[in-house]
């Protein structure tokens, strides 16, 4: 199972790494999903960072 | 500028197949299926609209920072060749935070705003990055 994926930015990476798996509806579900569980504030972590260092 | 005249650009320069700029549409495409603003179901009849859609969001954040909702009735969006669903969209969009309404109703209507968060990531989608990806069960 594809055990890291845990922020929207290594989500949007397989873009570039592994494009067919990224436009599965698989992954498409388990995004979605994650974002729920963890909520906005962990799973938006580029911009959740930007904003604590600024 | 109007939202349906904007998803018309978007919709020309995601036929032209330019590359940063379709980039940036399939970041904010994600970014919008992960905060439930848009289906991630059955997307091989709806994702033409939400690319647009999408890709209307990123062309507003590169270029002015906003755009206009003229009206919300969903016969003139129609009649003018955009969809009826832009309307609960732009809603969800005000509500997660991804747009500001300029007179801070919590509803689309008149000038939007395009929120931080969305512009960070029309940015962020021009970079390429490499996340390593671990498959466990395999050794």
């Amino acid at each position: 199972m594809l055990d890291t994926l845990h922020t929207f930015e290594a989500f949007i990476s397989l873009r570039h790494s592994n494009p067919s798996l990224y436009h599965s509806l698989h992954i498409q579900r388990r995004m979605v999903l994650k974002c729920r569980k963890l909520g906005p504030e962990q799973f938006f972590h580029s911009y959740t960072a930007l904003q604590e260092a600024t | 500028m109007d939202i349906i005249e904007l998803t018309q650009f978007a919709k020309a320069k995601l036929n032209a197949n330019e590359q940063d700029f379709t980039n940036k549409t399939q970041v904010v495409v994600a970014l919008l299926r992960s905060l439930d603003v848009l289906s991630h179901t059955r997307t091989a009849l709806t994702e033409h609209r939400h690319m647009e859609f999408a890709g209307a969001l990123a062309l507003a954040a590169d270029t002015l920072g906003k755009f206009d909702l003229y009206t919300r009735k969903h016969s003139t969006l129609h009649s003018r060749g955009g969809t009826t669903r832009i309307v609960a969209w732009l809603d969800d969009c005000v509500s997660k935070g991804l747009l500001q309404q300029e007179q801070g109703l919590n509803y689309a209507k008149g000038t939007m705003i395009v929120g931080p968060m969305l512009h960070h990531y029309s940015k962020y989608a021009t970079v390429t990055h490499d996340v390593p990806i671990e498959r466990a069960n395999i050794r």
